[in-house]
């Protein structure tokens, strides 16, 4: 029952991505500026010949529906193009640049999760505590914290006045990861290099703090009010009335419901957390996707655009598949 | 009366009312208290740091940056870009949100399918992303600046109201006006807005908050607004290259984001008790 329900919900999340794709393809389009006067403007002298040899090979100089056709029927091949201004397949730079906008991601969610779970419960079961008080109150500051100023302000900090962590980049000059899943933690564990490993992880902690800033303070008050409403059930009372410790009240009846909210919150917010990092990757110099998007934005790079800003709307799209499919593991009564 | 009086006995909202209040007089007031003009630069007093640190003057509260501006002064117009974005944009999508979404919350049927269907497709991007392409699009400049903003937030409000309609729709009141024999038109802005106001101000004023993180990352990375008017996530941005030798530079503009930012966040949660009781119980 639960798979068929599951699928049915992927089957809708297709003409989705259809209709996605069509938006992307004519967006890009809109962008003022013919790309190849700015691809040539970088070269210099070049003649009207190279200009219309060049808006051949990147289809321009057809019609909108055949670009279109030519765009999809190359997606079904796993083809997305080239793009100009790396001068290799978009798929490459795309392939490269993506597991480090992944990992990136999935270390701020991990931080968040780590902080932010234990805050809000501790919150709520010390309701009105000293501690309570401080934790919100810091979470509060954490939301109104704009990404970039804290990442400014955390290099100043450690990097420049302490001297604990590099400045930019994810590992240091000298040092070549293998070339096995493009996740460097991931590469470094698997070929047991220790050194990769440490330089690895120096080089994401301060990216991964300052990305998972914002969530860490929502997911704490999410928990501590999903929590706060979870322990005043009957069923909380009843369980304390059958004399089950305290510890397994908190974590077996109320953080188990109390859960639902928080894995909602995480999981919309994991698309957040790899749309909306060009400003973390900027500030840190993190070689990710959206360092490469904005990049191809201004130079009208179209295929590239195309390419990362599709993959971009199909994470999220993933990312909000994945949130209602754990639904239905954690509260069963909830239907797809 | 009512309103005011509970209001003004919480303390989160008074909190961020007065320093709301004090942000928009030192953006109304910034040609008489800033001590300089919002580009003047003082060549011989490039880099000086804060007036409460060794080597600091009481010429510049806060320093000056590379090029000799005083942060002081800068930070009080670029009061004003903060300021404006936010409000302008929540009004604008706070408007446009409530009026689809009250149209396909009443109506249903079609129209209410493809605004749906429309809100979830901007629900798919990004909106950071979505702004920075919305942007490229339409060039600079403060409105469109506005206009790129507005192009996603609107869907919030729109979701809200909907969603408030579509209860409120089958309440007893709602039938009674009908059968008096109301327009559709009266009954929305006459019957239900009232009712369902309170929840959309709330959400408008966390947004604002928002808003003004938003302009302030977009004009960060130099999409947001022209490089001619002082906006404090420009001045960051400046501030960005001058970490290793003056620290102020960045520090001062983010920390007036941070204090407005707060103080809305405040307001809001304020607000939302007073308003919206039900939104919060614990």
């Amino acid at each position: 029952m639960k798979a068929i329900r599951i699928l049915e919900r992927v089957l809708t999340a297709l003409p989705m991505s259809l209709l996605m794709l069509l938006l992307v393809f004519c967006f890009v389009r809109l962008l003022p500026g013919d790309p190849v006067e700015i691809m040539m403007g970088q070269a210099g002298n070049v003649s009207q010949a190279e200009i219309d040899a060049l808006r051949r090979e990147l289809h321009l100089d057809k019609p909108l529906p055949e670009q279109l056709s030519i765009f999809v029927r190359g997606l079904l091949r796993g083809d997305l193009g080239t793009s100009y201004r790396e001068q290799r397949p978009v798929v490459d730079v795309i392939g490269e640049a993506f597991p480090a906008t992944v990992e990136l991601a999935l270390a701020a969610l991990l931080v968040a999760l780590l902080i932010g779970l234990p805050i809000g419960v501790l919150s709520a079961v010390k309701r009105n505590s000293w501690f309570d008080r401080l934790a919100m109150g810091v979470s509060f500051l954490g939301i109104s914290m704009p990404a970039f100023w804290l990442g400014i302000m955390a290099i100043m900090l450690f990097s420049v006045h302490l001297g604990w962590t590099p400045v930019q980049g994810r590992l240091s000059a000298g040092l070549a990861p293998p070339d096995l899943t493009g996740f460097y933690v991931l590469d470094a564990l698997l070929t047991r290099d220790w050194v990769l490993l440490k330089d690895a992880l120096r080089h994401l902690i301060l990216p991964a703090f300052t990305l998972g800033a914002e969530l860490t303070a929502i997911i704490a008050r999410v928990t501590r009010s999903s929590m706060l409403e979870a322990l005043h059930m009957d069923y909380v009372t009843a369980a304390r009335a059958r004399g089950v410790p305290e510890w397994q009240v908190v974590l077996r009846h109320g953080l188990r419901n109390a859960l639902i909210p928080t894995v909602t919150v995480a999981g919309l917010q994991l698309g957040v957390l790899l749309g909306g990092n060009m400003i973390v990757e900027t500030v840190f110099g993190w070689p990710g996707l959206g360092r490469v998007v904005v990049g191809a934005i201004f130079a009208r790079d179209y295929a590239l655009v195309q390419g990362a800003v599709m993959l971009y709307a199909l994470t999220f799209l993933l990312g909000n598949l994945l949130v209602d499919i754990l639904y239905t593991y954690l509260n069963p009564k909830l239907e797809l | 009366m009512a309103f005011w009086r509970r209001l003004l006995a919480n303390p989160s909202a008074v909190v961020g009312l007065v320093v709301i209040l004090l942000y928009v007089l030192a953006a109304v007031f910034a040609p008489q208290i800033a001590p300089y003009g919002p580009r003047e630069m003082v060549l011989t007093d490039r880099l000086m740091p804060p007036a409460f640190v060794e080597g600091g003057s009481r010429a510049h509260l806060l320093g000056t940056d590379q090029l000799g501006q005083d942060i002081f002064s800068r930070i009080l117009y670029g009061a004003r870009v903060s300021l404006l974005v936010g409000l302008i944009s929540v009004a604008i999508s706070l408007a446009v949100g409530t009026v689809l979404g009250c149209i396909a919350g009443y109506w249903r049927g079609w129209v209410d399918r493809i605004l749906s269907r429309i809100a979830d497709l901007l629900m798919g991007f990004p909106y950071l992303l979505f702004t920075i392409f919305a942007m490229a699009i339409i060039g600079p400049g403060f409105g469109n600046l506005i206009i790129a903003l507005c192009f996603k937030a609107w869907v919030e409000f729109f979701r809200l109201a909907r969603g408030e309609m579509m209860a409120e729709g089958t309440k007893e009141y709602v039938e009674a006006a009908r059968a008096l024999g109301r327009g559709p038109v009266a009954i929305i802005a006459g019957e239900v807005l009232p009712n369902i106001i309170h929840s959309l101000l709330v959400l408008g004023t966390l947004r604002m908050g928002y808003m003004i993180i938003m302009e302030a990352s977009l004009s960060f990375l130099g999409l947001g607004i022209p490089p001619s008017i002082p906006a404090w996530g420009s001045m960051v941005s400046a501030g960005r290259d001058q970490m290793l030798n003056a620290w102020w530079v960045a520090t001062m503009p983010g920390l007036a984001i941070v204090g407005l930012v707060l103080a809305i966040n405040l307001f809001g949660e304020g607000l939302r008790d007073v308003l919206d009781p039900r939104m919060r119980r614990w």
